[in-house]
């Protein structure tokens, strides 16, 4: 109990700093209508007493559906279309008359993922369902009937995706897919979130597999899930920088080829670091006092999905999947939309490739967590004067799904010193956002030592070059 | 109200003023040619005479005594004021202090040199670029010369009884910048403080990145006070009273009551029209010299060489040429939810008129310009149809892409810039008595406290809310209202309309300064000094100033190139920039800080407090 309260805390920063989140959508790759053979049926068909609403309590099997409708966000994906928010947003985004949120498609994509598929649905599925089961396992009409079937259950997962419709949930690159379509984003399907949106009031999209994953309200056993794959946690994150990398640029790719079409504007902002300007200014910024990296004033690209912690995940033996003409095609002004494509398909399938050789690579064991993260503790403290929020956080939450993977596999082994720090530089990340803030309005104040703001207080240079796992 | 009826002959002083005084446009094509032979000159030149008045130039001691001073035209002090008091004297330096070097270093550029561009505000690059300049010194930052106009033709004979008779016009001709005409003034101070394409008076992101202070919105009556003055308002000069029809017009001193009103009023339609030509005109890719329009990318060693390959490379480089005159702080603040930039929804904002809408999350031209130009239409009595139009059409070229369509903004400015000339042309021919400045001012103050008819009251945003709070506190002066005062002074103060916390301790620093480029070692003059500052208009302050024998010889032994050396040593310019910093600071809180809630709380406050103004 202790590590999964831990767990909790630790993980919790990727969600909690961004003050108020809702939009939380799980859905499985929608087929596209002619080839999709099966229907939704809606979740109301997973849900009989004596099947997976057992009523049971939290995460027990038999009782995934009244896990998820007791405490998963995804349940409430629909609903959050009739709140005060959404009103705003399409008041801001369309002239009056736009009507609700809870109709308009581009959040109906997401928010309630089966509602694309008319022509597949049966009399049981609701739109009311927001997120349901189907959105994330496939839809039911292949395999409701089978899939307790002791020949079913022999069938590789594989086999169960393809004949039967059932979604594989048992390797991370799937799992990491199925969330990355609404939480990063998916242009084929209309899941996309612009600055459009976002300036409409839109919670930013900042997704990271491990964290999402570690925080989820699970309706199935972890224990179990574990066994099977013991460095679950410490491979989701890597795999999570990876994949959600190649997810990120398929989106960019998308984006760069609708360049300039009505609704696609060029360059999207959500490409580039929200609080590069998203800050109150000030006479002492840190890029004033160490320099720009490129031009001064650029938007700076990807430091949330292409930072340093991708160059980490991705090791010496796939850094060239690394996607540095992108970046150098973004970071100047006039982002060639050509030169952005072609960058982008090179990189896709570069990420693509190594993030399934990871997924197929042998277990990690204590040495190969530490080792990682030496490096994630090497590069925040050397880049310290330079790096952003957003590279701090994703740094963190490196650190944090490694120390949950080492108290999995050595519960009792973890050094205290590492636990404390984490919470530490937690807090520290935390801490940045003032009550009501949806940015790190006193980041900026916690590298120097010098500023009396900062006297009592811990800065991220204290952090970084005490961290400890030894 | 008594006191603020205006006499039946000012109308027809109006009157002729419209007949005699139709706009000319000093600062276009004319100004060139006419002027290309004539010279520009230094500081120095002028400290000859505009350091202190000496004899019989200064105010009769005795307040009876009729005889004629040049005190009662002019200060004679100006240069004083100006080295001592005004920051355009330090422009140059603040490019050799540290954070011009600092700049610098981050461009990867030499601040000080004429290409980088910087010296075309700073120090009059323009003007210096000329083959010969008549001895106008880069080091006296921006000068007498830069607002006054070469004087070579003038300078001896401006002094003379006779050039009081000259008209506007002539004194033109001669390379006289008329700076008492309202417009001429406000299209000179924005050409720098807002930007001037032709000019090469461009501030670029990279440059704002590097350490640039932001622009502040510009509203020029309360710019040119707190330059600080070095002249006095018409209604303060002696030789202005009493004044006959011919003197009124030469002066433009028709309306001595609202000079500052009309000041802040044609202001706000210039700046509105200057900020969109600046865009449109960088918005220009077949434009022959590159230049002048686009520092951001003929900086540095990858530019191109061909003018062709430059028009490209600055098309392709529109969004960070737009950046530049993009409204800095829609993107740059801090996320709040709520936050009011979401309430009040996208686009541009005019109190009296429905969002004119945009996709969210646009970056838009500056939108502080739009906010005085309904207080400037509502005195002028002409409808706003036509500038909503235009900007209507920018922001449908900011839905077709980020930053604009720089096709549409082109063809939308025209509109804009059209309708503010027509706007600004009926502004000079409206007078402008107690009875139109109250009415305005009723009728803005109305707009922005009260709910639309969809229930929703209007948000401005920190440079708008600033804008017109500048205006407010103009208005309220010149109309004599006593009774808001203080609610006024706690507006301004909140919003840091004022923004020289340290200009005393300036003053005082350059103080030391002027007595070592002096053939004196006592500045014991300091406190006279700084009580003169208080009242320029004052005979006795100036008096008691001239009396002290240390001040007189400082001033009278002072070598203004002498002052440049000793100012740009780094003990003072650090100094100098360590009080920039600390009044910058104070700016960006005030920014930062800003709550449109309280805002809109201080103004009711100050409406109620107008009992005056509610009943007329």
């Amino acid at each position: 109990m202790i590590i999964h309260t831990n767990r909790f805390k630790l993980n919790q920063i990727a969600i909690v700093t961004l003050s108020v989140v809702f939009g939380f959508c799980w859905v499985k790759e929608i087929k596209s209508a002619e080839k999709d053979p099966f229907s939704h049926l809606g979740s109301v068909s997973c849900a009989s007493a004596s099947c997976h609403n057992q009523n049971l309590g939290k995460g027990i099997p038999f009782s995934e559906y009244t896990t998820y409708t007791g405490f998963d966000p995804h349940h409430k994906a629909y609903d959050s279309l009739f709140n005060p928010r959404s009103d705003r947003m399409m008041k801001n985004l369309y002239a009056t008359g736009a009507g609700s949120a809870a109709t308009h498609q581009l959040c109906l994509n997401c928010h309630s993922p089966s509602q694309g598929e008319s022509s597949h649905k049966t009399t049981g599925f609701s739109v009311f369902e927001g997120v349901g089961c189907e959105s994330c396992h496939g839809a039911g009409s292949g395999y409701i009937a089978v899939h307790f079937t002791p020949k079913f259950l022999e069938l590789s997962s594989e086999e169960k995706e393809k004949q039967f419709g059932l979604t594989n949930t048992k390797d991370l690159v799937s799992n990491n897919k199925m969330c990355a379509d609404c939480h990063i984003g998916n242009t084929k399907k209309g899941m996309i979130v612009n600055h459009d949106l976002i300036a409409a009031g839109h919670p930013r999209l900042n997704f990271e597999f491990s964290g999402y994953l570690a925080q989820y309200p699970k309706h199935w056993k972890i224990e179990k899930e574990l066994k099977r794959q013991p460095d679950l946690n410490a491979k989701a994150w890597a795999i999570g920088q990876i994949d959600g990398s190649r997810v990120a640029l398929q989106l960019l790719q998308d984006r760069a080829e609708l360049a300039g079409k009505k609704n696609h504007p060029w360059p999207e902002f959500t490409e580039f670091d929200c609080f590069s300007c998203h800050k109150d200014l000030r006479i002492d910024s840190r890029k004033y006092q160490s320099g720009y990296g490129g031009k001064p004033g650029a938007l700076p690209w990807g430091g949330w999905f292409n930072g340093n912690t991708l160059k980490i995940a991705l090791e010496d033996k796939n850094a060239k999947a690394f996607p540095s003409e992108v970046s150098l095609q973004m970071n100047q002004f006039g982002q060639s939309p050509g030169k952005v494509v072609e960058s982008c398909k090179i990189a896709i399938q570069q990420l693509e490739q190594a993030a399934k050789e990871l997924d197929n690579s042998p277990f990690w064991g204590k040495p190969q967590l530490e080792s990682l993260a030496q490096k994630l503790i090497e590069s925040g403290k050397i880049n310290e004067a330079k790096y952003s929020w957003d590279e701090f956080t994703q740094i963190y939450l490196g650190l944090a799904a490694i120390h949950n993977s080492w108290s999995d596999l050595d519960p009792s082994g973890v050094p205290p010193e590492f636990t404390k720090d984490m919470v530490r530089l937690k807090d520290l990340l935390k801490n940045v956002f003032p009550n009501q803030f949806d940015s790190p309005k006193l980041f900026e104040d916690r590298f120097s030592t010098k500023k009396t703001i900062v006297q009592t207080k811990e800065t991220f240079s204290s952090v970084f070059s005490s961290l400890r796992i030894k | 109200m008594k006191q603020f009826q205006i006499s039946a002959n000012q109308g027809i002083f109006i009157a002729s003023l419209i007949v005699c005084f139709l706009p000319t446009n000093t600062f276009g094509q004319d100004k060139k040619d006419a002027w290309a032979d004539l010279k520009y000159q230094s500081a120095g030149k002028c400290s000859e005479c505009h350091a202190l008045p000496k004899g019989n130039q200064l105010p009769s001691e005795d307040p009876n005594s009729k005889e004629p001073r040049a005190w009662d035209v002019v200060l004679l002090t100006e240069y004083s004021i100006w080295k001592t008091h005004d920051k355009h004297a330090q422009a140059y330096s603040v490019l050799v202090g540290p954070r011009g070097k600092r700049m610098g270093e981050i461009l990867g550029q030499d601040v000080t040199k004429q290409e980088t561009g910087c010296l075309n505000c700073h120090a009059l690059g323009n003007l210096l670029a000329k083959a010969d300049t008549g001895g106008l010194d880069k080091l006296d930052g921006v000068s007498c010369a830069g607002c006054h106009g070469p004087s070579s033709k003038w300078l001896g004979e401006h002094s003379e009884i006779a050039w009081r008779k000259k008209t506007p016009q002539q004194k033109h001709d001669l390379g006289l910048i008329d700076l008492r005409d309202p417009q001429v003034r406000s299209e000179l101070c924005v050409s720098c403080h807002i930007g001037h394409a032709g000019e090469g008076k461009i501030v670029t992101h990279a440059m704002f990145a590097a350490g640039h202070p932001p622009l502040p919105p510009i509203e020029i009556a309360t710019f040119s006070k707190n330059e600080p003055q070095h002249w006095r308002d018409p209604k303060s000069v002696p030789y202005f009273k009493n004044a006959d029809a011919e003197k009124k017009k030469n002066y433009h001193i028709q309306e001595p009551d609202f000079f500052r009103t009309r000041l802040a009023l044609v202001g706000a339609l210039v700046s509105l029209k200057e900020t969109i030509k600046l865009a449109a005109d960088r918005a220009d890719f077949k434009n022959s010299n590159p230049t002048m329009l686009w520092p951001e990318i003929m900086m540095g060693a990858k530019a191109p060489k061909e003018v062709p390959a430059q028009q490209e490379l600055a098309k392709n480089s529109w969004s960070e040429i737009a950046m530049a005159h993009s409204d800095c702080y829609a993107c740059h603040h801090d996320l709040k939810y709520p936050g009011f930039r979401q309430v009040r929804g996208y686009g541009f904002h005019l109190a009296q008129r429905p969002l004119m809408r945009v996709s969210p999350g646009r970056p838009l031209l500056r939108s502080w310009p739009t906010s005085l130009v309904e207080a400037a239409l509502i005195a002028a009595e002409t409808p706003i149809d036509d500038i909503e139009k235009g900007l209507n059409a920018i922001l449908a070229s900011s839905n077709e892409r980020p930053f604009g369509n720089p096709e549409s903004i082109r063809s939308a400015s025209t509109q804009i810039i059209k309708a503010c000339d027509s706007a600004l042309l009926k502004l000079r021919n409206k007078k402008l008595d107690s009875e139109t400045v109250v009415r305005t001012l009723q009728e803005l103050l109305k707009l922005y406290i009260k709910q639309n008819p969809e229930g929703k009251f209007f948000i401005p945003d920190y440079e708008s809310a600033r804008q017109l709070a500048s205006l407010l506190e103009v208005m309220t002066s010149e109309l004599g209202i006593a009774s808001t005062t203080k609610q006024v002074t706690d507006l301004t103060t909140l919003l840091n309309i004022h923004p020289y916390q340290n200009r005393i301790n300036r003053v005082k620093e350059l103080l030391e300064v002027t007595v070592k480029a002096s053939r004196s070692d006592k500045s014991d003059f300091k406190d006279d000094f700084i009580n003169y500052l208080t009242d320029i208009s004052s005979s006795t302050k100036l008096i008691n100033l001239v009396k002290n024998p240390n001040f007189l010889v400082t001033m009278i032994t002072l070598d203004n190139s002498k002052f440049n050396t000793e100012l740009n040593k780094p003990q003072v310019i650090d100094k100098l920039q360590k009080f920039d910093d600390e009044e910058e600071v104070i700016s960006l809180k005030s920014i930062s800080d800003y709550d449109p809630e309280l805002f809109r709380k201080m103004l009711t406050e100050i409406s109620t407090s107008m009992p005056t103004i509610g009943k007329k």
